[in-house]
């Protein structure tokens, strides 16, 4: 048994170095045919330039020319394409510019007829309240210059019927004998009897 | 001894002065009888035989006093002074006594014990003013002319 697996062991590491000396081959193989073939192909190109007598040196030019022209080319129809959206973008600029100022003054005019409408009003509305402020002041000072009349004819009466007064006492003082007042002290006394008794009447000793 | 008691004050007192000035007679009075009464226990002779009561007392309370109702009538009146209502009339002029003793008569038949104090004043031109503790009624033609003075307003114009 034993030696049967190491015989088995044996044939399987034979076969792996085998394999492996034919891999190794297969690669280098593979490496020399591509060497070849890029070889190969450098040769057809230079043989195909040969062929059209072109110089890798015009040919760069040329292509560089050709570049350019591309370039130049592109850049001319960008600039026809920036034109006309430039000019379209005036238009619109402009086209804007007109709209908004036609705005800008419809409200200005909205806004200067409302003002005037307003300040009218207030105007208005001023004059009126000036016209009653002028109207009560008036009656406010004819009021006062009324009063101002009453108070001096009143202060004036006054100091007449003090004068007055005044002359009757100077001239009655002393001279209505109190005999002859008897009858009009009793009769005040009787008239205002209540009012003293209320006074002198709860007195008792 | 029998007891002695005020009815009324009499009449001719009037005012709070003549109170005073009756306690003074009565305290003369009694200090006369007792210097007298006294000179008699000690046998000093005397020309004083019989007290009379003053003039003054016989004037105003008659034969309803006698000498031992001194000292109450005077409590009675000291009582008068401290609790009797005055009452202040002014005059245009001094009063003869006849209205005197009228208007003290109608007030006394208010309260038999209210002092009246009169003051003469001819400012007054006729008329009264009557004070109370609690009231001043102007009775007096001057105030009457003053209250009245719009009725005067125009008499100027006919002047």
């Amino acid at each position: 048994m034993f030696n049967l697996s190491q015989s088995t062991s044996s044939n399987i590491k034979q076969w792996i170095i085998t394999l492996l000396i034919v891999f190794i081959i297969f690669v280098l193989v593979l490496m020399l045919t591509v060497k070849d073939d890029s070889k190969a192909n450098k040769a057809r190109r230079n043989s195909k330039n040969k062929q059209m007598n072109i110089d890798p040196i015009d040919l760069q030019k040329a292509s560089e020319e050709a570049l350019s022209k591309a370039t130049d080319q592109m850049i001319s129809k960008y600039k026809v394409q920036f034109d006309s959206q430039l000019k379209m973008n005036m238009l619109q600029l402009d086209q804007t510019f007109r709209n908004s100022l036609e705005s800008i003054t419809k409200e200005f005019k909205e806004s200067l007829d409302d003002f005037r409408v307003k300040s009218q009003k207030i105007a208005e509305e001023t004059q009126s309240k000036m016209l009653s402020v002028s109207e009560a002041v008036d009656k406010s000072t004819q009021a006062a210059i009324d009063l101002k009349k009453s108070q001096m004819v009143e202060k004036v009466e006054n100091r007449i019927n003090n004068i007055l007064v005044s002359y009757l006492n100077n001239s009655l003082e002393g001279t209505i004998d109190l005999n002859d007042q008897e009858d009009y002290i009793f009769e005040k006394l009787e008239q205002n009897k209540s009012a003293i008794l209320e006074d002198i009447k709860n007195v008792r000793i | 001894m029998s007891e002695f008691k005020l009815k009324e004050l009499p009449k001719q007192i009037s005012n709070i002065a003549q109170i005073y000035q009756l306690i003074s007679f009565i305290d003369e009075a009694i200090s006369e009888k007792r210097s007298v009464e006294a000179a008699n226990k000690v046998g000093m002779k005397s020309k004083i035989t019989k007290i009379e009561l003053p003039e003054m007392m016989q004037y105003f309370f008659e034969d309803s006093i006698e000498w031992n109702h001194l000292s109450e009538l005077k409590k009675e009146l000291e009582r008068i002074i401290s609790t009797s209502p005055t009452v202040t009339l002014t005059l245009s002029g001094i009063p003869s006594n006849k209205l005197r003793m009228r208007i003290i008569n109608w007030l006394r038949a208010i309260n038999p014990f209210v002092l009246v104090e009169i003051i003469v004043d001819s400012s007054i031109i006729g008329g009264l003013i009557v004070k109370t503790d609690k009231k001043r009624i102007d009775l007096s033609i001057s105030s009457l002319l003053l209250e009245n003075k719009d009725s005067l307003k125009g008499v100027m114009s006919n002047v």
